[in-house]
């Protein structure tokens, strides 16, 4: 479960989250949507700690982010996984040590790393490629993969379709629907892709100048009469 | 001063703590290999083409020099060799090796962060300094005792070779010369000098890296401040190991 109460976070003399709350519950999955600057994946950031609460409180499955120490952090980091704008790759790494980063130990380290790659519909053959080697679409599965390593709770998409082709875009959102569901995870993307939202979330929330404008299930988003809710709509 | 001394002791604190780690080297010691070849083996022939060339120029300069003051050039061996062994062999290795790998880690630490694979590490539970900057500052300082060490050796012989050619000093003439005003803190200071701008050269490029701002124009000054602030920083450090090193 993650929840934000009344998260506020100044850059400089701006700001970029208003009193921001909201709350997803396990197993669910939501979408963020706003226009750029909103401050979308700042909170996304907040909830593992890349950026620090400034005031207000964030929560990852009831424990609050902003009074944890360096090790309460790492746990709340191993329960999340993220996937970030870029697929975040290590250039001089194989596929196969990427996914294996943040695995401390494990005893068969090809079996995993093939069993990752196959729960996000890629072949074992990638395993021994390196990121340069592949297209933006595969390199975004494999960091989805790699989000999966450490078996979350939670999983983090920073607009996982940026780069993408419509294509490839569907497979992604297929990717996060059937992840949120077959795992139970609980997911929260990050998005400007009202369609995509529209067809996984089971929660929208719209974020306007830092804070919640407007929320609801798909169905209540596509009636919303809410001016921000009503111009993403109207781009379907 | 007791913010910066703060974070100096952190660092060094990390970077001890990684460098004992057993499990550190374990998983990671692909990536102080591939950064000693990088930094040093790739180094090699652009640090020991330079100082050769460097030691045979002195060669020939301070011969006609000391002919014009003092009428005769048989000290020639001896001040080259200190020179070179003392100052010029560490401190224009460590300024290539700024130059040519100092600027490559500044840039690609920079892009790291431009492209979220430094957040991706944190995510992942992994400390950027432990996984970063600990193998390229291992690397660095290998790469420039190691390469000042052979170059400096690979610039006397050139320059032996010269003053054979050239002054008409025999080779044994030259060792014996060399031997007589080279002491042991000459090749100490050669040593502690690499040591330290080894030391230097990484960590100010990694800094850089990790203060990088977006975009291309934040690699490419990422890339320039590592160099420029190490070579800054290699020679302030010379001045201060020099004036320590002549006080032993």
């Amino acid at each position: 479960m993650i929840e934000f109460k009344n998260v506020t976070k100044h850059f400089g003399s701006r700001r970029v989250l208003d009193g921001l709350s909201f709350e997803v519950p396990q197993g669910q999955a939501a979408f963020l949507l706003g226009k750029s600057g909103a401050g979308k994946s700042v909170a996304l950031r907040h909830i593992v700690g890349l950026e620090a609460v400034e005031s207000g409180q964030v929560l990852v499955n009831g424990r609050d982010v902003s009074a944890l120490d360096d090790a309460g952090l790492l746990e709340v980091r191993r329960e999340c996984g993220m996937v970030f704008q870029f697929p975040a790759l290590m250039d001089s790494l194989t596929v196969m040590e990427n996914l294996l980063l943040g695995v401390r130990e494990a005893e068969a380290p090809q079996t995993l790393a093939a069993d990752l790659l196959r729960q996000v519909g890629l072949d074992a053959k990638f395993l021994s490629f390196f990121p340069p080697e592949l297209s933006f679409g595969i390199q975004k599965r494999v960091s989805v993969a790699r989000a999966l390593a450490a078996r979350p709770r939670v999983l983090l998409f920073d607009e996982p379709t940026t780069g993408l082709d419509p294509v490839a875009s569907r497979a992604m959102h297929a990717l996060i629907r059937d992840l949120n569901r077959s795992l139970g995870l609980t997911a929260l993307v990050v998005s400007h892709d009202i369609e995509g939202a529209l067809e996984v979330a089971d929660q929208i929330f719209l974020l306007e100048g830092g804070r919640v404008v407007d929320q609801g299930s798909p169905q209540a988003i596509r009636q919303s009469q809410a001016p921000l809710t009503a111009s993403f709509v109207r781009e379907l | 001063m007791e913010l910066a001394l703060g974070k100096l002791q952190r660092l060094c604190e990390r970077l001890g703590t990684g460098l004992l780690s057993g499990f550190h080297f374990r998983k990671n010691a692909h990536l102080y290999t591939e950064q000693i070849y990088r930094a040093g083996v790739q180094s090699t022939w652009i640090v020991v083409f330079c100082l050769a060339f460097l030691s045979v120029l002195m060669v020939v300069e301070l011969s006609i020099h000391m002919k014009l003051v003092l009428r005769q050039d048989s000290l020639v061996p001896a001040f080259s060799s200190v020179l070179m062994l003392r100052e010029l062999g560490p401190v224009v290795a460590c300024l290539l090796l700024t130059s040519r790998v100092g600027a490559a880690m500044g840039a690609e630490i920079g892009m790291m962060k431009n492209t979220e694979q430094l957040d991706a590490l944190r995510v992942l539970g992994m400390d950027p300094v432990e996984y970063l900057v600990l193998p390229r500052w291992f690397a660095g300082v290998v790469a420039s005792v190691c390469l000042s060490v052979f170059a400096v050796a690979v610039a006397i012989l050139c320059g032996a070779g010269i003053a054979s050619l050239e002054l008409g000093i025999s080779g044994q003439q030259y060792m014996q010369s060399m031997f007589l005003f080279v002491r042991g803190i000459d090749g100490a200071t050669c040593l502690v000098k690499a040591l330290v701008f080894g030391t230097i050269m990484p960590l100010v490029a990694c800094r850089e890296g990790f203060r990088c701002g977006p975009g291309s124009v934040g690699v490419g000054t990422a890339a320039t401040s590592a160099v420029v602030r190490g070579a800054i920083g290699i020679i302030i450090a010379d001045f201060a190991v020099s004036y320590f090193m002549q006080r032993l």
